[in-house]
């Protein structure tokens, strides 16, 4: 009895311990987002907090620096690019669990191959194929690429938790009156949402983060998502100001964490269970 | 409520595994009819052809008169109850029932008539905002039964729908289902691998094995008069005693030799089954029900010397109401293709078993033994045979001597 409160107690600390390895350099960055331009460099940062200095570096960023800009395109390009792969990608991966067609494996394993492919490998061709189109520099000519990339995973998370799925309800539905596009719509979909949530989940986190292929395409401050006016912030402007840097970084991780915190119980429950049953 | 007919049906899947030959059956309108069969006998393929869940390959099924061999599932006004079940999981009971009428538009008002109507019969009155998970296996499966009934259907189909509940529940719920369907009229295809479940539920049973009918007729007709080997030692539990006999003329009187010992034939057999004397010199194959066995040592079976079997008891199995002896006799037993399979699709030690006893020309007979029995384990025993009830199959053509 003893020993079980013991090991449970040594358990639980140890699991602290690594929240905490996994969180300090966050709050680390959080507390150097609070300092001045001078007391950044203070190793380790004392505990001295100036409210002044706060507003003032988090007013820099947002306001001088029209971060709300960068937020709203990082919105509106992560948003966009996921609802489009989840609308192309769950129709397909149903067809992929369900129906029988030639060459139905052979196609599915080419597509995650493609996921397999950095996108510092496609950056230059797509960056062409999106200037032949002439959407260089607008939201549409991010947005696409992203929803190439996103894509492929999208497929991958949906057929298996579509194979979760006991083919008997789609047949059920079927015999209860329903064609397969509406068996998907009405009786699937409420049974895959857990899945949408994961699939959604690490296509925006992809989106979000992406840099490379968002430089090349976008050119112009206005269309900048958050990864590129974070760099240009801090490499035109002002050389070194690590204390705007650290806000950026907070501002920047803010919208990811909320998103994450509303699907993680989704997500949770997704990956542990068996979805039905 | 509708007839379902099958007209010389094949299925052949795209691997080329053919699943049901020349299949040809017709279903009467409010019939309660069984598929029973071994695994991968074609009995769950047939019933998916009718639903429209497999595409029919070769041949005609027919729904109330019309062919349905191209309609989509969802046209062919049937109801199916899975194995799994199948209920939505994230619909509550009453949704569940609901949804295909919801699916066919039916007015709000009809559907919930009809589904507090569903539910009353099968008892989920209280159940109706639970959803499945809350659920015990019966009462899923009766929410299967009720998405089944509340549409008023041209047929019912159900598959296996009884083999994921325990033992108890499978007997109360047949009865269930045999009550239902009765109360409904609804014409009735019911598939299982269960014969006890075939003989109790069924008003008709067809017997299928690799994708071919064996027989289709009345339970009680099945048990008396099988066509074949593979229906007589399918079809009844404990299955039918089959030993290798000959056939041979004493004096105007028939015998039939079952290893040294033989056995007189009964002038009623005779007249039952006259074909059997152009058997004589030859070896058939001989069955026998396990009721038809009795022990000779009680009164009342101390018939006369030519009907009684002597054999040596190996086991005897209590079961309160009789006594199972195991007995064993100096004969070959039957082992064709036919007779291992069924007994390699209960138990495969059962096969094994067969095949040893065959190399060693050694029988065993389960017969069924009135409690007051005293045979033990290790005794040799008198068993007498009820001989006007013997049946009798061609080793070569494995069919029922008839007629």
């Amino acid at each position: 009895m003893n020993g079980r409160i013991v090991g449970r107690v040594i358990s639980y600390i140890v699991l602290v311990l690594i929240g905490l390895a996994g969180i300090a350099p966050f709050l680390y960055l959080l507390v150097l987002s609070f300092k001045s331009r001078l007391d950044v460099l203070t190793v380790p940062p004392d505990r001295h907090f100036d409210w002044s200095t706060i507003q003032e570096n988090y007013r820099t960023v947002i306001h001088d620096d029209h971060y709300v800009t960068f937020v709203v395109n990082s919105l509106v390009v992560t948003g966009v690019a996921t609802l489009i792969a989840l609308g192309l990608g769950v129709p397909a991966a149903y067809a992929f669990s369900r129906l029988r067609f030639r060459g139905a494996d052979t196609w599915a394993s080419t597509i995650l191959s493609f996921r397999f492919m950095p996108p510092i490998a496609v950056a230059i061709p797509i960056y062409l194929m999106i200037r032949s189109l002439g959407l260089v520099d607008s939201r549409i000519g991010l947005i696409l690429p992203y929803v190439a990339f996103s894509l492929p995973l999208v497929i991958w998370i949906m057929i298996g938790f579509f194979d979760e799925i006991p083919r008997e309800i789609d047949e059920s539905a079927m015999v209860d009156g329903l064609t397969r596009p509406l068996v998907l719509l009405r009786v699937l979909l409420p049974l895959a949402r857990p899945g949408m949530l994961v699939a959604a989940t690490f296509g925006v986190i992809f989106v979000w983060n992406e840099f490379l292929v968002g430089l090349y395409i976008v050119n112009s401050a206005d269309k900048e998502t958050i990864p590129i006016a974070a760099s240009s912030l801090l490499t035109v402007e002002s050389p070194i100001d690590w204390n705007i840097a650290a806000t950026v970084g907070v501002l920047t991780v803010i919208p990811i964490l909320i998103f994450s915190m509303v699907v993680q119980r989704y997500i949770v429950r997704g990956i542990t269970a068996g979805a039905v049953r | 409520m509708a007839t379902v007919a099958f007209h010389r049906v094949g299925k052949v899947y795209r691997d080329g595994t053919r699943a049901l030959a020349d299949f040809d059956l017709e279903v009467a309108d409010g019939e309660f009819m069984v598929f029973v069969g071994p695994s991968g006998c074609g009995k769950t393929t047939a019933l998916r052809m009718v639903a429209g869940l497999e595409d029919i390959s070769e041949g005609e099924i027919k729904l109330g008169g019309v062919v349905v061999n191209g309609l989509h599932p969802r046209k062919r006004d049937i109801a199916m109850v899975f194995q799994n079940y199948a209920l939505y999981p994230h619909m509550t009971v009453y949704k569940n029932i609901a949804f295909a009428l919801r699916v066919r538009k039916t007015p709000e008002a009809e559907i919930r008539e009809r589904v507090e109507t569903t539910a009353k019969i099968l008892g989920l009155t209280p159940e109706l905002q639970r959803k499945p998970a809350q659920l015990s296996g019966g009462q899923r499966q009766r929410v299967a039964m009720g998405r089944a009934i509340v549409r008023n259907p041209q047929a019912f189909l159900m598959d296996e729908p009884l083999s994921n509940l325990d033992a108890k529940l499978r007997v109360q719920m047949r009865a269930e289902i045999a009550r239902i369907q009765r109360e409904v009229e609804a014409t009735t295809i019911y598939v299982t691998h269960d014969q006890i479940e075939a003989m109790t539920m069924g008003d008709r049973v067809a017997v299928l094995r690799k994708g071919a009918l064996q027989q289709c007729d009345a339970p009680q007709v099945l048990y008396e008069h099988p066509v074949n080997l593979f229906v007589a030692s399918f079809i009844g539990s404990p299955a039918m005693n089959l030993v290798q006999a000959r056939i041979e003329q004493d004096g105007d009187k028939l015998i039939c030799v079952i290893g040294s010992q033989r056995l007189k034939l009964p002038g009623t057999l005779l007249t039952r089954l006259p074909a059997i004397r152009a058997y004589v010199g030859q070896t058939v194959a001989l069955g026998v029900r396990p009721e038809h066995l009795q022990d000779a040592a009680l009164a009342g079976h101390r018939g006369e010397g030519a009907s009684v079997l002597r054999g040596r008891v190996v086991t005897t199995e209590l079961l309160g109401s009789e006594v199972l002896a195991h007995v064993e006799v100096d004969a070959a037993p039957v082992a064709t293709q036919e007779v291992l399979e069924v007994a390699g699709d209960t138990d495969r030690a059962l096969a094994e078993d067969l095949r040893s006893d065959a190399s060693e020309r050694r029988t065993t007979f389960v017969c069924r033994f009135s409690t007051e029995t005293a045979v033990r384990a290790g005794d040799e025993a008198l068993v007498s045979v009820t001989t006007d009830k013997l049946q009798f199959f061609d080793l070569e053509t494995e069919t029922a001597v008839r007629g």
